[in-house]
């Protein structure tokens, strides 16, 4: 027996509605890796992760729980949780991923701070004010859940008086430039990826790695956002060669993470098709998405490296 | 799959309802099928069929491609490709909304299945 659809997204629309995000985690574990980095609180000009690294374990956990639940009797109870969890955050009972995976998921984020400030461009933070954006409920069409974050959002940022945003990965990007300025009134703040801004400033490389790296196109970022050239120039920039995949660019090949929530075989089928396409021209790639990371890493199993293309820009331009 | 009849599935205000919280515009599609064709997943029905089920009111036939409507990627590679210009993501999405909040009739629940992985794909009330 599976869990029914109407019950998994709810429970997420719930929580979003209710507590801010999807998978509610501590105060700590989303914004821990800052503090350690000294990372001013606010600014004109601040890093906004809407928590989507730092939720990637728990979102790991939870898929793990759920699979665990669809096998057992408890999955018919899956109504009565969905109602407790308007009262009782059920979630957090579904398990906390180890110190390791968080970890990983905290040096990705460590990275581009310190390619960035290399750069010369050091921006604030907004700590616990860093909010999830809603992109998965917003791909499950909830609107007025989605208008209600982006408003609370827009809240925050006024608050700091921040007046530009530089978003880390495709699905805060698009929700932070795309999706809320057509919902929400007077959102209207810049909102530029990293790897846009890095671009743009086209730091000096410090290191040549003379490496081969594939590229693996989020469709938010290439479909959506026109970021495809970017990567690119900072990895060729630093000696890196970037053959391309038959299926990139705007014409990239999904990873298969936005049915993971539901029909995780489709997920795994679509990933795999895809380490098929990369792997012909490279062994190692690079993600600039966490939800692609996950899944093209499980769908190798080893036969391919993926690490985030942060990992990569570190190396060339790190200390 | 459950058989659709054609006479009692009629919906009027089903684009209407679809349109509620975005602008439905599967009418602009001219069933070319490149939509399928470049599908990662091989949907068949979606988008262009449940777009024109959709867009001609067949309430029942849109609730039994449901599987279809929620494993859809959201990916955009048919709407880059789709000569018509269609908004396909604002439709899938649309047609999610509407699926979330729909609750079926006693008819409906006893011809709609569960989809291919034993899911039960009945009303939310979300």
């Amino acid at each position: 027996m599976s869990i029914p659809t109407a019950d998994v997204i709810g429970m997420l629309s719930d929580n979003l509605r209710l507590r801010a995000s999807v998978v509610p985690m501590s105060r700590r574990a989303s914004t821990g890796w800052a503090q350690a980095l000294n990372l001013p609180r606010g600014g004109t000009q601040v890093l906004y992760t809407g928590q989507m690294y730092q939720l990637m374990p728990y979102l790991e956990t939870l898929s793990r729980a759920r699979g665990r639940i669809a096998d057992s009797p408890l999955a018919r109870l899956s109504g009565l949780g969905r109602r407790l969890n308007r009262f009782i955050n059920v979630t957090r009972f579904l398990g906390v991923p180890p110190r390791g995976e968080r970890d990983r998921y905290d040096r990705v984020l460590s990275d581009i701070v310190e390619v960035l400030r290399r750069a010369g461009i050091n921006p604030g933070y907004l700590y616990e004010d860093d909010l999830y954006t809603g992109a998965l409920v917003h791909d499950y069409g909830e609107d007025e859940v989605v208008r209600t974050q982006g408003r609370r959002i827009l809240e925050k940022l006024r608050a700091h008086g921040v007046e530009e945003v530089i978003t880390l990965d495709p699905h805060t990007t698009n929700m932070m430039r795309s999706v809320f300025p057509s919902m929400v009134e007077g959102f209207d703040v810049r909102v530029r990826s990293y790897l846009e801004v890095l671009a743009e400033r086209e730091p000096p490389p410090r290191r040549d790695l003379a490496e081969t790296v594939v590229v693996h196109d989020s469709c938010l970022f290439a479909r959506a956002e026109g970021v495809v050239g970017a990567p690119r120039a900072l990895l060729r920039a630093g000696g890196v060669a970037v053959p391309e995949a038959h299926h990139s660019g705007t014409l990239t090949w999904c990873c298969g993470g936005p049915a993971e929530s539901l029909y995780p075989e489709r997920a795994a089928a679509t990933a795999e098709v895809r380490v098929g396409q990369l792997r012909e021209v490279a062994s190692a790639g690079v993600t600039m998405c966490p939800v692609c990371l996950v899944n093209l890493r499980k769908a190798a199993n080893g036969s391919m490296q993926f690490q985030d293309v942060s990992h990569y820009l570190r190396r060339v331009y790190g200390d | 799959m459950s058989t659709v009849s054609p006479v009692t599935a009629i919906d009027p205000g089903l684009v209407g309802a679809l349109s509620a919280d975005a602008t439905f515009d599967a009418t602009v599609c001219m069933n070319c099928g490149v939509c399928t064709a470049v599908c990662p997943l091989g949907l068949e029905a979606l988008p262009r069929k449940v777009f024109h089920y959709a867009a001609l009111g067949m309430r029942q036939a849109v609730i039994a491609h449901a599987e279809e409507v929620y494993s859809c990627l959201l990916c955009r590679m048919c709407e880059v490709s789709c000569p018509a210009g269609v908004h396909i993501t604002a439709n899938v999405r649309a047609l999610r909304h509407y699926l979330n909040h729909t609750e079926l009739t006693t008819t409906e629940l006893t011809t709609t299945e569960p989809d291919s992985a034993g899911r039960d794909r009945t009303g939310s009330g979300l």
